[in-house]
């Protein structure tokens, strides 16, 4: 019986386990993939790319050392393999017959090394391209009518055709482009010797705008990449990544004279970071990207012409990224030399991270050596994995591309009506996808329909956006109803002069008065509350009063800390979201910290002050401390009900109430020990500055009791322990 | 004799004493005042006559126009904030320096410091124009530069983020206006006796000085100085725009709301529009008067 109930047992268990797993993700990749959420965390989500296929062979030969891979408009993949080799049998250049071999009988062949392989959209072999000159191709880059092959050890580019060689396998050296003849890159001779080496023209990739101009990531190339025009002549540098010098150098170069500087930047230079990029990328717009794998921060940038940086200074990436490519939506691909994959929209925003280093397990899909990444028009990703020797590539699950239609219709097409459809689709697949809701929350905005962007952008804690999205909803609600505002006021105002002309005769506010002042007779505490007022009006009156006519109570005090304390707590929970984020808000934790802060204000001062000749008793401090944090409770209601209706164009007006508030705060603190314990203003200073220290003090010391205590609990625990036991 | 007697008695009706005054006030402030509240009702483009269109101006204002929303208000606001006070606490820290130093001297000061008021259109573009010109030319950049904090010159004057911190630099510089002045005679015309009489009493510093008796004793002035400071800061034009070159600032980055009055009146002559916003500016003025005589006034 009991193996039966087990058995059951364990299959209901198997069941769970099994619906789960398929319910979590049904996958096959061997990695997670992340997403990015509004505050920058890594999350997991539903796979974005599976991997797909092992390229390991081309026509029956191995790759030997994978470079560089290239896609181009017309989906042709050109594979750099710097080692591989190509046997090509010699012709007699006048006859076109075969050479042959006279020893051997065999014919003559020839042995090119480093080549470049060409296959097409299926991935059927169209052709190799080799030539006498190049040793060591390094990469390629192919427009519609050129390809260019960067050979590291030549330092030259070389250009070929495009056509003759797709059409007819034919080998065109077109053009070839070595060092530039600008001074800057040539060597200075004096005498025969060599003063000095030019800059380093040592091209590594390369990519080619609409007119022809080649822009050249090189190694060594502090000053960025080297722009030169389509003939090869030098025009400019572009695109460097600001120099890291370290911050004590910098401090010392302001107060050295200028021979001192002289001498000191010789060793200054040693120190500096160069952070060269790594490799570069072109999209149809002619914006250049470049990538540097030194820096973790902002790896990738994105330039126009005139060199400027379009991207945060702080986007997710990681050290070590070696390749870019622009996908077809503008969407950007970065591969990192640890085996990730991160894919950005077209501001930068990660949108996924996948993949993963491959320690020798093998397992299909993780990488190795990645160097090199390209994606076709199908949206297959290739990665080039150099110690595997074989191109992975990543075949885009349907969530996938459906972000990448959503972006397609949003920003290619303008259709928003068709992005904002895709974006609920994608959400039915993932609802916890920010990146869905923000897409979701701009479709809806260029359809005016700000309320459900504002809730969209809400899901996603898209601060920037709930402050459009209300703009938009406050604006929409101003057009219909700013006229009977208008009027309510006019009426408002109207009501207040017949008031005024009718209070005279009937004296209604003088009723009013003798009311509240019958109430304030009989209750104390609500006499001592609204005192308040009064004491607002005439601070340095109130301190005196309270201390030497015993104005207010313990039982007030208290109340006005209660309503504090209710009032921020009101402050987390209906200040607008823009303002005071409620996320990761733990309201009695943070109310508990401010009670622990105060009690220690209170005790600290009041210590402090006993034996610095203060007048005032615990119970004038604890009451005083109360009345001067009272605007509190005079503004941050105000403040609570107007950042509703403000957005982040009006946040002047929030910074300014608050400012307001804690400004007046402090000046009747500071009045509040002044007047209480009768000193002078330098005496408060110093008072108030050892109060923060022994507050200080006391919570180190807690800190060490509670820390102490513990042990001793858990000791004589285990004593009662041990007797109970033995 | 009836006609004799009522001439007699309106010779010396106190109304006819108040009568140059009150009838002065009338032309040179009174009618402006009503002409504008009057006019920010209708549509008028000083060709045609103007069209009464009720609300419609201010409804435009607060639903449609988004400059003035989202740059013309937040920056006059924080303009007036910060300049307004803090050029209120300046003016009364140089007054009151100004009153311990000797006559011939402090007449050259104060000469000094007021005259950045009233110079100010010029010296604008003579003196921050050199100084914050965005080439290495400038003064603050070529500064910087030398001193290796900034690895090229900076545009102070096209930047918007900068724009504004400097327009407001500026205005503190010219703060020191009118209430300065009258804060300066104010604090000339303390009675010296009562300062003894304190000391008597056991006052024991200069601050307890100031902090007791100048202030309570020059009342009058300071809340003359708050009104002027406060109207002064809501006044402010074209600061913005003179650095930066140009009918609009970048962005409109320094935008105020006289800015864009005089924008709508005397660029694109939408007068009744105009009119609204100075209407609108006129209300925010009242207001912040009233906290000021709320703060400054006497009880009574």
């Amino acid at each position: 019986m009991k193996k039966i109930i087990l058995f059951f047992l364990t299959l209901t268990f198997c069941y769970f386990m099994v619906s789960y797993s398929t319910k979590a993700e049904s996958t096959n990749s061997p990695y997670y993939t992340y997403t990015a959420d509004s505050n920058r965390n890594l999350i997991p989500t539903t796979d974005a790319y599976t991997p797909d296929k092992q390229i390991y062979t081309v026509n029956g030969q191995r790759f030997e050392r994978l470079e560089h891979l290239f896609i181009d408009k017309e989906d042709y993949l050109y594979i750099t393999d710097s080692k591989g080799k190509t046997e090509v049998i010699q012709k007699d250049p006048e006859t076109g017959e075969e050479l042959i071999n006279p020893i051997t009988g065999q014919p003559l062949k020839r042995i090119y090394t480093g080549k470049v392989i060409v296959l097409d959209k299926n991935l059927q072999f169209v052709g190799e391209i080799y030539h006498d000159e190049i040793v060591f191709p390094k990469s390629t880059f192919v427009t519609n009518d050129s390809i260019y092959v960067v050979d590291v050890t030549k330092t030259s580019i070389f250009i070929f055709d495009r056509l003759a060689f797709l059409e007819n396998q034919e080998i065109i050296l077109k053009q070839m482009i070595g060092k530039p003849t600008h001074p800057i890159f040539q060597d200075e001779y004096e005498d025969g010797k060599r003063v000095s080496t030019g800059y380093p023209f040592r091209p590594d990739h390369i990519v080619v705008d609409k007119r022809g101009n080649i822009y050249v990531q090189g190694l060594d190339s502090k000053n960025g990449l080297i722009m030169l025009d389509s003939d090869g002549y030098f025009m400019t540098f572009f695109g460097a990544n600001p120099l890291r010098v370290p911050i004590l150098d910098r401090i010392r170069s302001i107060f050295l004279t200028e021979t001192q500087e002289k001498k000191a930047q010789e060793i200054t230079d040693k120190k500096i970071i160069h952070d060269i990029p790594a490799n570069l990328a072109i999209d149809e717009k002619g914006y250049i990207y470049t990538v540097t794998s030194s820096i973790s921060t902002n790896p990738i940038k994105k330039f126009n012409v005139s060199g400027r940086n379009y991207f945060n200074e702080n986007m997710i990436g990681d050290l070590n990224m070696i390749s870019i490519w622009i996908g077809q939506y503008e969407n950007i691909y970065g591969l990192s030399s640890n085996g990730y994959i991160f894919e950005y929209d077209t501001s930068g925003n990660l949108l996924f991270l996948f993949g993963g280093k491959d320690y020798s397990s093998n397992r299909v899909g993780l990488l190795m050596t990645p160097v090199s990444i390209a994606q076709n028009s199908d949206d297959l990703l290739f990665v080039a994995d150099q110690s595997n020797k074989l191109i992975q590539t990543y075949k885009p699950t349907t969530f996938t591309n459906m972000i990448h239609q959503a972006f397609k219709a949003y920003y290619k097409e303008g259709n928003y009506e068709k992005s904002r459809d895709y974006w609920q689709y994608i959400l039915q697949y993932n609802s916890l996808f920010d990146y869905a809701h923000i897409g979701l929350g701009d479709a809806y905005m260029r359809e005016r329909n700000y309320e459900a962007a504002y809730r969209e952008y809400y899901y996603a804690n898209h601060y920037e956006g709930i402050s459009d999205a209300y703009w938009g909803m406050r604006q929409q609600w101003l057009k219909s109803n700013l006229n009977t505002v208008l009027f309510i006021v006019v009426i408002l105002i109207v009501l207040r002069l017949f008031y005024y002309l009718f209070d005279k005769r009937y004296g209604w506010t003088n009723r009013i008065k003798g009311l509240i002042n019958k109430l304030r007779l009989k209750v104390r505490v609500i006499d001592e509350l609204l005192y308040l007022f009064a004491f607002l009006r005439h601070p340095l009156n109130g301190f005196y009063e309270i201390k030497r006519e015993n104005r207010s109570s313990i039982k007030t005090a208290t109340i006005i800390y209660l309503l504090i304390g209710i009032l921020i707590a009101l402050n987390y929970r209906f200040t607008n979201v823009i303002f005071v984020p409620k996320v990761g808000v733990n309201i009695a934790y943070e109310l508990l910290v401010l009670a622990l802060i105060l009690i220690l204000w209170v005790v600290a001062n009041y210590l402090v002050c006993t034996v610095s000749d203060g007048e005032g008793s615990m119970k004038n401090v604890y009451i005083a401390t109360s009345y001067s944090l009272s605007p509190i409770i005079i503004i941050l209601p105000l403040i609570i009900l107007l950042s509703n209706v403000l957005t982040y164009q009006e946040i002047v007006f929030y910074h300014f109430g608050y400012l307001t508030m804690l400004v007046w705060c402090a000046f009747l603190l500071f009045f509040m020990i002044k007047d209480i314990h009768n000193y002078s203003v330098s005496k408060t200073i110093r008072v108030i500055f050892v109060s923060f220290f022994t507050m200080l003090i006391i919570g180190l010391f807690l800190y060490v009791i509670n820390a102490l205590g513990n042990q001793m609990l858990a000791v004589i625990r285990e004593i009662i322990g041990e007797v109970i036991y033995r | 004799m009836k006609i004799k007697q009522f001439m007699k008695k309106l010779w010396n009706h106190p109304y006819f004493f108040l009568f140059p005054y009150a009838f002065l006030f009338f032309l040179i402030i009174l009618l402006p005042t009503i002409v504008s509240a009057v006019l920010s009702l209708t549509y008028f483009n000083t060709i045609e006559r103007p069209r009464f269109i009720s609300f419609k101006n201010f409804v435009n204002l607060f639903t449609a126009d988004n400059v003035f929303l989202q740059n013309a208000i937040a920056n006059t606001f924080a303009y007036a904030v910060i300049v307004g006070s803090l050029g209120y606490i300046f003016s009364f820290i140089l007054a009151w320096l100004l009153a311990q130093v000797t006559p011939k001297i402090r007449t050259l000061y104060t000469l000094c410091i007021y005259s950045p008021s009233i110079t100010g259109g010029i010296m604008m573009t003579i003196v921050w124009k050199v100084m914050f010109s965005g080439d290495q030319a400038g003064y603050l950049n070529h500064l910087l530069l030398e001193l290796g904090l900034i690895k090229e010159p900076i545009q102070f004057l096209q930047n918007p983020d900068l724009l504004f911190p400097i327009v407001i630099v500026i205005g503190l510089w010219s703060s020191a206006g009118l209430g300065f002045l009258a804060m300066l005679a104010g604090l000339l015309n303390v009675d010296r006796s009562i300062y003894e009489a304190a000391y008597i009493d056991g006052i024991k510093n200069r601050f307890q000085e100031i902090f007791y008796i100048t202030i309570p004793s020059m009342k009058p002035q300071m809340l003359f100085g708050a009104v002027m400071a406060i109207v002064g800061a809501f006044n402010v034009s074209g600061i913005a725009t003179s650095l930066s070159g140009g009918t609009t600032p970048p962005q409109y980055s320094g935008w105020l709301i006289m800015d864009h009055a005089l924008d709508y009146g005397f660029n694109r002559y939408e007068m009744g529009y105009a009119s609204a916003i100075t209407v609108v500016l006129f209300i925010i003025v009242i207001i912040f008067n009233r906290i000021s005589y709320k703060l400054f006034g006497s009880n009574d």
